[in-house]
C-alpha cells in the first residue's frame, strides 16, 4: 500500500539539498552547542558550589590568602577578557568571508588564550611551593579542581582555535564558515565568562573575609 | 533600507560596538578589582561583586555571544541552565551549612 | 525504488546486511534497533542478577550469595537495569520512532547518534568486566560516601563505577542534545510544537531533564574518582569534608533521573491507550502542561532521598511539600488516559493490556511515593522494602510495562510482523501476577521492619514466608520474560508475506511510510495538517479530500548522510583510556583518552560526506 499522498510545498526536495531549512531558523550546530553551553553551566555552577560549600572548612593551611596573588589574576583576567573581544572580531571577520582578518584575529584569540593558560600554570606552580597541593586541605582540592577543570576547558578552547586556524590556511572556507567560528567563538566566551565568576567568587571574595 | 539598517536589521554588529563592549568589560574588572580595597564598601562588596559579575556575565553573553541580536529560543535554551546553576550554588551553600 | 549513487564522502556506502554496515551505520532506525537488542540482552543480565538476589532471600539465614558478593548484586542489578537495559530499550524506541514521528528523515547529527550507542555498548561491557577485573562495585548504585573511598572500597569496583557512570553519562548527554535539536529543527511543515505526538513531547522533556540533571553528577562522579584516584580530599572526614556532598550533588541528579525514566513510559502509554480506544487522547494540552510541571518539580525535590541526614525540620518540610505537589501534575496524567479510555472502543491487545497494567501499577507506585513524602513517617519507611516496593512499582510496574507495551505495538513497526497475540496474552497475564506477588509483600515486611540491603534476616521475624513469597514471584517473571523471547523467536521464524504498515490503524505517522521503512523514511516531506497527523490524512482521505489532484510519479534526489566508522573509534579509545585510570597504567589512559580527542577533532573536522539517493515517488 502506497504512503497517502500529502500535499507537499517541498518542491526544494525535487532540487535535491535543499539548505536544511530549521524550524527555529537557528542552525543545528549552532542551537546544539547552546544546549550543552547550558548542561556547561550547571557543570561549573556544580564544582562552585562544592568549592563555596567547603569555603572556610579547612583544617589547615595554606589558607587561600596566604597564596593568593590578586594583582596578578586579575591581569590574566583582564587577558581572557581581552581574548574575548579579538575572538568577537575573528567571527566578524569568518561571517564577511575576510580570510586574512579571520586568521589574525583567530591567532591572537589562541595567543592570548595561552598567555592565560601560562599565568595559570605560574600560579599553580607558586602555590604548589608554598605547599598547597591537591591533597593538602579542602581548599587545594576544591581550588584545584574548580580552576583546573576551567583551564582544561581554556587549552580544549586553545586547540579548537589552532585547528580552525590550521584549516583556515589550508582550506578555502566553506558557506558554513561563518557559522563554524561562530560556534568556537561561542565556546570560548563561555569559558572566559565562567573565569568572571570564579574570580569574583574564589578571589575577590577572599579578600572580604 | 540604506546598507547599515540592513545590516543591523540582520543582526550585524559592527565593530565599534564590540571594541566600546570590550572597553566596557575592561572597566567594569577594573572597578571590580578596586572594590575590595575601598573601606568604606566593605559591608556592601559581596553583594557589589555579585552585581558587577552579573553584569559583565550578561554583557558577554548578550552582545558577544549575540543573545541580544539571534532569535530568542537562543535566550531560552541557555538562561534556564544558567538559572539552574545559580540554584545549584545557592542550594548547596544552604543546605551543606544546615 | 531507489538507487544509490555515491558521492564524496566519508565512506562508501556498502552491502546492506554486512557486519561493517551496522557497525558504521548512522541510519536512527538501524541505531534504535541496536540499542533495542543490547538493551534487552542486558535486561536478561540484569533479571538475572534479580533472582540470585530473589534466591538468596528466600529464607532466613541462606548463604548461597551473601557478604560482598551479595552487595554487588544489588548494586549491578539497579546500575544494570537503569543504565543498561530500560534507557537504552528507550532510546532504542525514541532513535527508531522520533524522526518518523515528525516527518523528519533523521535526527539532526546521525553520526553523534551513532556515538552515543557504541558509547554506550563500550560502558556497558566496561562496567561488566568489573567482575573478573577486581570485583564490581559493591556500594550500592547511589554509592554513598565514605563507604566508596578508603579502606571500605578498596577493590577497583568503585573506579570502574565512577569511568562507566561517566561514559554512560557523555552518551546520554550527546543524545539528549541530538534530541532536542531535532525536535525544535526538524519538524516537518505544519508540524507545530502543540501538534506534536505525546511520545514526542515525553522525549524532548526526557532531554531537556538530562542535559541539566547529568552535569552535578558528573562533578560527583569526578570529586570521588579524584579522591580515589588523585589524593584530593573532598571526602575525607579528617579534612573537614562533609559526606552530605556527595549526597546532594548525586540526588540533585538522581531524582530527575527516575523521572527521565518515566517520561518515556508516560509517552509510550499516551500513544498506545489512544489507539486502542479508537479515541484521540483525552487533554492533550493538559498533558503536555502536566508534562512540563512535572520535569520542574522533578528538579525540586532532590533532598526527599535525604529526610532522614538531619537536615532540620525547615529543609525537611519544603522537600515534603514540592514533593507532595509533583502528585497533581501526575493525577492529571493518570486522568488523561481514563478520560481517553471513558467511552472509547476498547481493543484489548497485548500493548493495550500492558499499558492499562501500567495505569493500575504505576498509580500505586505513585500512591506509595507521597506516603514517602510525608518527612516524619519517612523516618520509619526510609532504607526499608518498603521503598523497594514504591519504587519497583513504578519501574517495573510502571516503566517495564509500559516498554512491553510499545513492544507490542511498534513491532509492526520497526520489523514488519506483530508479535503474536495468544502468547502476549500469557505474557501479559504472567507478568502482571509475577510482577504483583513479587513486590506487593515487600511494602508491608518494610513496614515490619525488614531494611534494604541486607543479604540475610533472623528466623521469626514473621518476613520469612513473605520474602518466599516475593522470590516465587520473581521466578513467575522470569516466566514471563521468557515468553516474551519465545513469541520473539516464534515471531521472526514466520514467514512473513505480506507487511501491512499500518496494522493497528494508527494515529502518528510513522504508521504513513511502508515497512519496511525506506531508509529515507519519506519519499515526500510530509505536511501535517493537525494534531494525530495520520488519523488527520486517513478521515481526509477518506472525505475525499486529499492533495491536489491525481498523483504523478517524480524521481526526487534526497540526500543522505554517510556511514561513518568514527563513532565506533572514537568509543573504543575511550573505553581504552577507562581502562587505562582503573588499571592505573597511566599510559594507557593518556594515550586512550588523547586519541580519543584527536579522533573527535578528526571527525568533527573532517569531510562529512553525504550521498544522493534518487526515489521515484508521487509527488
Amino acid at each position: 500500500m502506497s504512503h497517502a499522498a500529502f500535499s507537499p510545498d517541498a518542491a526544494d526536495e525535487v532540487h535535491g539539498h535543499a539548505e536544511h531549512e530549521t524550524n527555529t531558523r537557528v542552525p543545528n550546530r549552532k542551537l546544539a552547542f547552546w544546549v550543552f553551553l547550558s548542561s556547561e553551566a550547571i557543570f561549573f555552577g556544580s564544582l562552585i558550589a562544592t568549592y563555596l560549600s567547603y569555603t572556610g572548612r579547612s583544617v589547615n593551611g595554606p589558607y587561600p590568602l596566604d597564596v593568593f596573588d590578586i594583582p596578578l589574576t586579575s591581569v590574566s583576567t583582564f587577558v581572557l577578557l581581552m581574548s574575548s573581544l579579538t575572538m568577537v572580531l575573528a567571527v566578524n571577520a569568518a561571517q564577511q568571508g575576510n580570510r586574512g582578518g579571520t586568521r589574525r584575529w583567530l591567532a591572537a584569540t589562541a595567543g592570548l588564550g595561552m598567555v592565560f593558560l601560562g599565568f595559570q600554570a605560574y600560579e599553580f606552580t607558586s602555590f604548589v611551593h608554598e605547599g598547597l597541593r591537591l591533597s593538602t586541605n579542602l581548599f587545594g582540592s576544591t581550588f584545584y579542581t574548580l580552576t583546573g577543570f576551567h583551564g582544561a576547558h581554556v587549552a580544549v578552547g586553545v586547540a579548537w582555535l589552532l585547528a580552525l586556524l590550521i584549516r583556515a590556511f589550508r582550506v578555502e572556507p566553506g558557506p558554513d564558515h561563518g557559522e563554524v567560528v561562530e560556534v568556537a567563538g561561542l565556546y570560548w566566551h563561555f569559558v572566559d565568562v565562567v573565569w568572571i565568576v570564579i574570580f569574583t567568587l574564589v578571589y575577590l571574595m577572599e579578600l572580604g573575609r | 533600507m540604506d546598507a547599515k539598517a540592513e545590516r543591523a536589521a540582520a543582526g550585524h554588529v559592527p565593530v565599534r560596538t564590540y571594541v566600546l563592549v570590550g572597553l566596557f568589560l575592561a572597566a567594569m574588572t577594573a572597578v571590580e578589582v578596586a572594590v575590595p580595597y575601598v573601606g568604606f564598601l566593605r559591608p556592601v562588596m559581596v553583594p557589589l561583586l555579585l552585581l558587577l559579575g552579573a553584569i559583565k556575565f550578561a554583557t558577554v553573553g548578550a552582545y558577544f555571544m549575540h543573545l541580544k541580536f539571534d532569535p530568542r529560543v537562543l535566550t531560552w535554551v541557555f538562561v534556564p541552565g544558567l538559572a539552574l546553576g545559580v540554584l545549584v550554588v545557592v542550594a548547596m551553600v544552604i543546605v551543606m551549612a544546615a | 525504488m531507489a538507487t544509490l549513487t555515491p558521492a564524496a564522502g566519508a565512506l562508501a556506502p556498502s552491502a546492506r546486511s554486512s557486519l561493517w554496515s551496522w557497525i558504521a551505520t548512522v541510519d536512527h532506525k538501524r541505531i534504535g534497533i541496536m540499542y533495542m537488542v543490547t538493551g534487552l540482552a542486558v535486561f536478561l543480565l540484569g533479571g538475572m542478577e534479580a533472582l540470585f538476589i530473589r534466591t538468596q532471600l528466600a529464607q532466613p539465614n541462606l548463604s548461597i550469595f551473601i557478604g560482598d558478593t551479595y552487595n554487588r548484586l544489588v548494586t549491578m542489578h539497579a546500575l544494570t537495569m537503569v543504565f543498561g537495559a530500560v534507557m537504552p530499550i528507550t532510546s532504542g524506541f525514541i532513535n527508531y520512532l522520533l524522526p518518523l514521528q515528525i516527518g523528519a528523515r533523521d535526527v539532526a547529527f546521525p553520526r553523534l547518534n551513532a556515538l552515543s550507542y557504541w558509547i554506550y555498548l563500550v560502558a556497558a561491557l566496561f562496567l561488566n568486566t568489573s567482575w573478573f577485573l577486581g570485583g564490581a562495585p559493591g556500594q550500592g548504585w547511589f554509592a554513598y560516601t565514605s563507604l566508596t573511598t578508603g579502606r571500605f572500597a578498596v577493590d577497583r569496583g568503585m573506579d570502574f563505577y565512577v569511568l562507566g557512570a561517566l561514559l554512560l553519562g557523555v552518551s546520554s548527554l550527546v543524545a539528549s542534545i541530538n534530541f532536542i535539536v531535532t525536535i525544535f529543527n526538524m519538524r516537518a511543515p505544519g508540524m507545530s510544537l502543540f501538534r506534536l505526538p505525546a511520545f514526542v513531547w515525553t522525549t524532548l522533556l526526557m532531554s531537556i531533564l538530562l542535559v541539566i540533571s547529568l552535569p552535578p553528577f558528573t562533578v560527583d562522579l569526578i570529586l570521588l574518582g579524584m579522591d580515589r584516584m588523585f589524593g584530593t580530599v573532598f571526602f575525607h572526614t579528617a579534612a573537614g569534608a562533609n559526606q552530605l556532598l556527595w549526597q546532594h550533588l548525586f540526588w540533585l541528579f538522581g531524582h530527575p533521573e527516575v523521572y527521565v525514566l518515566i517520561i518515556p513510559a508516560f509517552g509510550i502509554v499516551s500513544e498506545v491507550v489512544p489507539v486502542f480506544s479508537g479515541k484521540p487522547l483525552f487533554g492533550y494540552i493538559q498533558l503536555v502542561g502536566a508534562l512540563i510541571t512535572l520535569s520542574i518539580l522533578s528538579y525540586l525535590v532532590w533532598s526527599h532521598h535525604m529526610f532522614t541526614v538531619g537536615m532540620g525540620p525547615v529543609i525537611n518540610s519544603f522537600f515534603t511539600l514540592v514533593t507532595m505537589s509533583i502528585s497533581v501534575p501526575t493525577g492529571i496524567l493518570i486522568f488523561n488516559w481514563l478520560g481517553t479510555m471513558w467511552q472509547g472502543k476498547i481493543r484489548y491487545t497485548t500493548a493495550m493490556l500492558f499499558a492499562v497494567g501500567f495505569i493500575a501499577q504505576f498509580t500505586f507506585g505513585g500512591l506509595t511515593g507521597v506516603m514517602l513524602a510525608a518527612g516524619p513517617s519517612n523516618f520509619q519507611m526510609h532504607d526499608s522494602y518498603f521503598v523497594v516496593g514504591h519504587f519497583h512499582y513504578v519501574l517495573v510496574g510502571g516503566l517495564v510495562f509500559a516498554l512491553f507495551a510499545g513492544a507490542y505495538y511498534w513491532m509492526p513497526r520497526v520489523f514488519g510482523c506483530q508479535l503474536d497475540e495468544r502468547l502476549g496474552k500469557w505474557n501479559f497475564w504472567l507478568a502482571a501476577i509475577g510482577f504483583n506477588v513479587t513486590f506487593l509483600p515487600q511494602h508491608w515486611i518494610g513496614l515490619w521492619g525488614m531494611p534494604r540491603r541486607v543479604y540475610t534476616y533472623a528466623p521469626g521475624l514473621g518476613v520469612g514466608e513473605w520474602n518466599l513469597v516475593s522470590t516465587i514471584g520473581a521466578f513467575t517473571i522470569g516466566l514471563a520474560v521468557l515468553l516474551f523471547l519465545q513469541n520473539l523467536y516464534v515471531t521472526f521464524r514466520r514467514s512473513r508475506t505480506v507487511q501491512e504498515s499500518d496494522p493497528w490503524d494508527g494515529r502518528t505517522l510513522e504508521w504513513s511510510v511502508p515497512s519496511p521503512a525506506p531508509d529515507h523514511n519519506f519519499t515526500v516531506i510530509p505536511h501535517v495538517r493537525g494534531l494525530d497527523a495520520w488519523w488527520v490524512e486517513k478521515e481526509l482521505a477518506a472525505a475525499g479530500l486529499t492533495g491536489p489532484g491525481p498523483a504523478k510519479r517524480q524521481r526526487h534526489r534526497i540526500h543522505m548522510p554517510s556511514p561513518s566508522y568514527w563513532p565506533i573509534v572514537v568509543a573504543l579509545l575511550l573505553g581504552v583510556g577507562s581502562y587505562g585510570m582503573v588499571l592505573r597504567v597511566h599510559a594507557v589512559s593518556i594515550l586512550g583518552f588523547g586519541l580519543a580527542a584527536a579522533a573527535i577533532f578528526a571527525m568533527a573536522f573532517g569531510d562529512v560526506g553525504g550521498y544522493y539517493v534518487d526515489v521515484e515517488g508521487e509527488a
